[in-house]
């Protein structure tokens, strides 16, 4: 392209991150929250006391209540939703006996009851919307992230070809310079996480392979399917052979375990009461950075073994390795706590970028008090993608407090609330001139995430005082979190308000001073 | 705006445009015969051969999307990524139609 | 522990290359320091960083280790950028005769 390789190169990384941005920022903060899915959907249940259990006899527990209320099913199984939370989800398959609406999965708390919450769809809804998104088929939705996440990649790359003084300016990080001090924001969370930066952007790609780039496996199978049974087999119940008592879980489970030397993640359970029974035990998916699990299957009237299956071959156990690293499931909580930095400075990186795009253009406005359309609709894009996702989640939180328990669809308007205050503030952003739009906006976000402790501890018993006193630390780190991010926004709304009072101050000063003196 | 910024503008219009659909459909289409054709030559397997050529399609589509607006001629990009596409293709093929699938 | 090893080392590595560096030795210093001083403190630096590779390795897994490395490198770098800049700016506003 004219200009040189670098100059391309840099036009490349501006458009392909201004065009995919307002989507990056939302895909980088709901999977940044993602990290700790399993601490807010605890949050968003404050009825649920959890009770930490072994695998083996949480499996068992599972059994019993399967046996109870899911006798005639083909096919039970049981997941464990990894080391951070005690319970079980449980799935199963009804005979053909069973009637077409009746119940196909429950959750189990750690004791093998029922769990009895309100109905939410907690953190798990925002680890899903950033691939998922919503409102959208997600056959599209994918298509769409992984537009902007192929996007994403180009940028990156591009931008590393761009930055020349990649070295030099590694330590730079000035303050209340302007544009100067956007680039450097931009620079220091691209640069310096550029390992997690690039990691989780390639790995995010290879998550949903298939679903960009099926022709590889067409290149081999005639049938994707078959393709999925030599890569994934998934075992289907056999011929049913007359009734026999299923032999107990718990001893099965714990000989996995002592055999792979990590827990087990998950069991399913074929036949179950019939003499062609098999019970198929794998490992858990966050014992080890490889995703895929290993699996032993016993005869479920013996309890003998029957099969033992390891993922192998290199290109299987890179992909397992790949969305290991991306998903973070097998990180202890240092670690979890360094990804979920890394995500934040993944959403500066973002947002400083946005932000700096209307900066220098406003420095280059022929008329800076009437822009061009492009211009304000990236401003107002900006506002809107910047402030409004993040007010959208505090108010999804305020919503998971206030919605009334037991009415009909409660999670899905527990939702609906959050992308109206999205949307809230989108509309806003149109309607206001921008600078004003900034201040507003983020002081209703400071106000909304301020509330949401407060709201907390109006409507449950677990509030933060009464967290910090019986040492809950996931409620009251939870609600810490929620302030320091209030913190943040209303910080950022009065340096804005700051800046805005010194440009307006200068513009008086000029208008004040005599024509004669403008002249240089 | 006079005749001769309209032409110019014009014309780095329709450069970007040409280079854009060099490096998205166009690159589509050559990536997905560059991974057919590793997909049948990586060893180990079918499953490890088309697994493997998957995860490094994401990193040629990137590239053949950077090449797409670091070279310098639009027409010469044209040319040679409909050249490796055919070309690909064609010997992606041969090898399915005498090799078969699974 | 080795987490709070890993961190450190991370801090030292970068904070002994940012010291080499001209600009940032006339921020801090107020002069500029000898090359072979510069030399020895990027060597230094960079081994720093380097041997937080395998006392993670050895401890925490090769795998792990190698995730957790990179992660503290992330915020050993950026706790030495804060610094530095809190040490530049106080440094600049000082009323010397500089």
């Amino acid at each position: 392209m004219k200009g040189g390789f670098r100059q391309s190169m840099a036009w490349l990384h501006t458009w392909t991150g201004l065009l995919l941005g307002w989507l990056l920022f939302a895909i980088f903060v709901t999977g940044t929250s993602a990290y700790f899915q399993e601490e807010i959907t605890r949050w968003m249940t404050p009825e649920v006391r959890s009770v930490p259990a072994d695998p083996a006899s949480g499996f068992a527990g599972a059994v019993r209540w399967l046996e109870r209320e899911a006798p005639g099913a083909s096919e039970w199984s049981a997941y464990s939703a990894g080391k951070r939370t005690a319970g079980l989800q449980l799935y199963w398959v009804n005979g053909p006996d069973a009637s077409a609406d009746a119940p196909t999965e429950a959750r189990l708390d750690g004791a093998g009851r029922k769990v009895e919450a309100r109905e939410t769809l907690g953190g798990w809804f925002l680890y899903r919307f950033h691939y998922d998104l919503h409102y959208i088929n997600w056959y599209w939705a994918r298509w769409l992230v992984g537009v902007a996440a192929m996007a994403m990649l180009v940028a990156i790359l591009s931008g590393i070809v761009t930055h020349k003084k990649i070295i030099a300016d590694f330590f730079l990080l000035r303050f209340g310079k302007g544009q100067r001090s956007w680039l450097d924001v931009h620079n220091v969370s691209s640069v310096l996480f550029l390992p997690f930066i690039l990691m989780i952007t390639y790995t995010g790609l290879v998550s949903l392979a298939t679903h960009y780039m099926p022709w590889g496996v067409a290149a081999n199978y005639s049938d994707q399917a078959k393709f999925v049974d030599a890569a994934f087999p998934w075992p289907a119940p056999g011929e049913r052979a007359g009734a026999a008592p299923l032999v107990p879980v718990a001893p099965l489970v714990e000989r996995a375990e002592h055999g792979w030397g990590v827990a087990a993640g998950s069991i399913r359970i074929l036949n179950p009461g019939d003499r062609s029974a098999r019970i198929i035990v794998s490992s858990a998916p966050d014992s080890s950075m490889f995703v895929r699990p290993r699996s032993i299957t016993f005869d479920g009237v013996t309890g003998r073994q029957i099969d033992a299956r390891d993922p192998s071959g290199a290109a299987t156990n890179t992909e397992s390795a790949m969305i290991g690293l991306h998903a973070g499931r097998y990180a202890n909580m240092l670690l979890r706590v360094l990804y979920f930095l890394s995500g934040l400075a993944g959403c500066v990186m973002v947002a400083s970028g946005l932000i700096l795009w209307t900066v220098k253009r406003r420095a280059r406005l022929p008329d800076p008090g009437r822009p061009h359309p492009g211009f304000r609709l990236v401003e107002k894009l900006n506002i809107a993608a910047i402030v409004g996702l993040p007010f959208g989640i505090a108010v999804y939180f305020l919503a998971n407090r206030l919605l009334s328990l037991g009415i009909e669809g409660r999670s899905e308007q527990e939702i609906d609330a959050m992308f109206i205050a999205w949307g809230a503030i989108a509309v806003w952003a149109i309607a206001r001139p921008a600078r004003r739009a900034w201040i507003e906006s983020l002081s209703a976000a400071a106000l909304a995430f301020v509330s949401v402790p407060i709201v907390n501890a109006l409507t449950t018993s677990r509030g933060l005082p009464a967290s910090l006193m019986a040492g809950d630390s996931i409620f009251a780190l939870f609600d810490i979190a929620m302030l320091v991010i209030a913190a943040g926004f209303c910080g950022a709304a009065f340096k804005v308000a700051q800046r805005d009072a010194g440009r307006a101050a200068n513009r008086r000063m000029r208008k004040a001073s005599p024509p004669a003196t403008e002249v240089a | 705006m006079s005749r001769g910024t309209r032409i110019l503008r014009g014309a780095r219009a329709r450069e970007i445009t040409a280079r854009a659909l060099a490096a998205v459909p166009l690159n589509y289409a050559v990536t997905s015969a560059l991974t057919v054709l590793i997909a049948r030559l990586l060893p180990g397997g079918g499953a490890q051969a088309s697994i493997g050529a998957t995860m490094l399609s994401f990193a040629i589509f990137a590239g053949l999307a950077m090449t797409a607006f670091a070279v310098r001629s639009v027409a010469r990009l044209w040319i040679a990524f409909v050249g490796i596409a055919l070309f690909a293709g064609v010997v992606d093929w041969m090898l399915i139609h005498w090799g078969g699938r699974l | 522990m080795i987490h709070i090893l890993l961190f450190l080392f991370a801090f030292l590595g970068f904070s002994l290359l940012c010291l080499a560096r001209e600009r940032h030795q006339r921020d801090l210093f107020g002069r500029k320091l000898a090359a072979s001083t510069a030399r020895r403190l990027r060597r230094g630096g960079s081994l720093c960083l380097l041997l937080a590779y395998p006392a993670a390795g050895s401890i925490l897994g090769w795998g792990y280790g190698a995730v957790e490395w990179l992660g503290q490198l992330s915020v050993g770098a950026l706790v030495t950028v804060l610094l530095l800049t809190r040490l530049s700016t106080r440094r600049s506003q000082r009323p010397t005769g500089a």
